[in-house]
């Protein structure tokens, strides 16, 4: 048999592979077998069959603590997929541990990895409803925005004018939907959504809860260019073009309502205090964020 | 290496909330950094409320010091931080691995006892201390199979690591048991081949009985002894589920330890079949009056020693 330049990494593999690889019935089966493809060591390879089904029992036990925190974190989703496609959810699971597997070391972020992974798929697969994709992002966003880092103290603030950029508070994300997934009833999950674009703020509010707004599309697009770190006067004009609608009256007063509502969210903490070219975000330029070594 | 001392008890958030409201005498309480590192919002609210209560220590899961993938430096550089913020006396991690090729397997998977792993996994050790800035300890875990021929036992692998890492142990007595009953070893040699010198905290903890047929949760045995071969024919054994009350083995070996040890922190950890708070401190209590018990005696001992060398002069 050949030995690996590090039998230890060979070891380690044949763990990660047994509790997260397609080896149900390999190590249901012949483990020696298992055991010899995966190139263990014979006096290894000994050991390991001394108790041959505790391979099985660490990955029962490995895939409970995934398995458990995705299903707690996407729950409903599950529960509606499981509705349309029985087993569906679960076969995901199965294909991310098995093809991808997390890589954060944070379990709480596991579904997000989760997610990020399994959503193209199932918006490519015809058995799964397509509208589930939008259900989850919702579904998780509730969970990530309550848990999502500590904001940094925000920056001088002046009074809110038309020609400053404005402070917003962190965490707050932008959500875009194609389906109007945030209107189904949480009981009913036969239920299947409108088919209609949806533009979501959801932010944390000052006890911690997540909260989401559901924004017309004139008011997410100039929210958008808001949250970039224009000024009100440079927002309005590009904002009203790409929603095809004339900057007006009736326009700028909803842009004021949507100013003083943001306030009374605590959204809105008011306007930077120094000049808008100092104010935009640096963090592209910067590089602070290369890897090394 | 410490200022901490007495019992401590692990913080979960299934109970995070009435802590906090109620604020029980506590000597010290644990919590994970996973758990809180890069977070906001209420848990992290949660924990600064802690830390201004009780002396808090910390306990990792996924530093994977027995891995061979290399350490996570982003990880490492956010626990340094983290363990200043909550001003940590030293971390703990687990001598096992739980990544491999970038996978994260959260959880914590057992290494084979090889004397080429000693150095290796030392060298990790030191890297890793010196990246948190605190000393470090490792603990030890409960395994199920042995994963490739082992050239030594745990404990002589312990202290062998320890030795050559200058790092400390953090002695789970709950998992050193659960292993001499699943692998029907000795437990107090166990003990003595240990390196209880570096011992600077202890954890207990429940665990459950299983049936290897299904892996199911079968009751715990009624007779007394059980041994190892017990176990063998009745196909049943220990998982460390920290899902029930710590056993009468398991306080027994935390009291023959402790004398041994002398007056090291003692925490009592639970993550499932969780009880009421009040319960959880009356066990917490139990405890104490046994680490009262034994560190006196511990103490006793030391004294009636030196007392009998100076004598002997």
């Amino acid at each position: 048999m050949t030995r690996l330049a590090s039998d230890v990494g060979c070891l380690h593999a044949l763990l990660a592979d047994a509790c997260f690889g397609h080896s149900d019935a390999a190590l249901a089966g012949d483990l020696g077998a298992y055991l010899a493809h995966h190139r263990v060591a014979e006096d290894d390879a000994a050991a390991i069959l001394a108790a041959p089904r505790r391979l099985g029992l660490y990955r029962q036990l490995v895939r409970h603590n995934i398995v458990s925190v995705v299903g707690a974190m996407l729950e409903r989703t599950r529960a509606r997929l499981e509705a349309h496609a029985p087993g569906a959810f679960d076969r995901s699971v199965d294909a991310f541990l098995a093809e991808k597997g997390p890589r954060t070391p944070h379990l709480r972020d596991v579904p997000s990895e989760f997610l990020r992974w399994c959503a193209p798929g199932w918006r490519r697969d015809p058995l799964i409803p397509a509208w589930l994709a939008d259900y989850a992002e919702f579904e998780l966003v509730d969970f990530t925005m309550g848990a999502a880092p500590r904001p940094a103290p925000p920056p001088s603030l002046a009074d809110v004018t038309s020609d400053r950029s404005l402070v917003f508070a962190d965490p707050h994300v932008l959500v875009h939907l194609a389906w109007a997934v945030h209107e189904l009833e949480a009981g009913d999950i036969t239920a299947v959504p409108e088919v209609r674009a949806v533009d979501l703020l959801v932010y944390r509010d000052s006890a911690h809860c997540t909260r989401f707004l559901d924004l017309t599309p004139l008011a997410s697009i100039l929210l958008e260019l808001l949250l970039e770190g224009r000024s009100l006067a440079e927002a309005m004009a590009p904002a009203c073009a790409r929603a095809a609608c004339p900057l007006d009256d009736l326009v700028l007063r909803g842009a004021a309502t949507l100013l003083s509502d943001l306030g009374d969210r605590g959204v809105l903490l008011g306007a930077r205090a120094e000049a808008n070219a100092e104010a935009l975000p640096s963090g592209d330029a910067t590089g602070d964020e290369e890897s090394v070594g | 290496m410490t200022g901490l001392s007495g019992v401590g008890l692990g913080v979960r958030w299934d109970f995070i909330d009435e802590l906090l409201a109620t604020q029980p005498a506590l000597d010290f309480v644990e919590v994970s950094p996973e758990n809180y590192m890069g977070r906001g919002g209420y848990y992290d609210e949660a924990l600064e409320r802690t830390v201004a209560l009780w002396p808090v220590v910390t306990h990792g899961l996924t530093m994977s010091l027995g891995g061979v993938d290399p350490l996570r430096e982003d990880y490492l550089t956010e626990l340094s931080s983290f363990l200043d913020r909550v001003k940590s006396p030293w971390h703990s991690d687990h001598l096992c691995f739980s990544t491999f090729g970038g996978v994260v397997l959260h959880d914590l998977l057992p290494i084979p006892f090889k004397t080429s792993e000693v150095t290796r996994i030392a060298e990790r050790i030191q890297r890793a201390q010196d990246a948190i800035g605190k000393p470090l300890a490792i603990e030890n875990v409960s395994f199920y199979m042995h994963p490739g021929k082992s050239e030594m036992g745990e404990a002589e692998f312990l202290a062998r690591v320890c030795e050559a890492a200058d790092c400390g142990l953090m002695l789970d007595i709950n998992n050193a048991y659960v292993n001499a009953v699943n692998f029907g070893f000795d437990v107090d040699e166990w003990l003595r081949t240990a390196p209880l010198d570096r011992v600077v905290q202890m954890h207990v903890a429940g665990h459950d009985w299983f049936t290897e047929a299904d892996w199911k949760v079968c009751p715990a045995p009624s007779s007394t002894p059980y041994s190892h071969a017990d176990a063998l024919r009745d196909g049943v054994l220990i998982v460390d589920t920290h899902g029930s009350d710590c056993c009468e083995g398991v306080l027994s070996l935390l009291e023959r330890a402790l004398r041994v040890t002398g007056p090291v922190p003692v925490l009592l950890e639970r993550d499932q079949a969780i009880p009421p708070l009040d319960a959880l401190l009356r066990e917490v209590a139990t405890i104490k009056a046994l680490w009262e018990r034994a560190t006196a005696d511990a103490e006793r001992a030391t004294a009636d020693a030196e007392h009998a060398t100076r004598y002997a002069r």
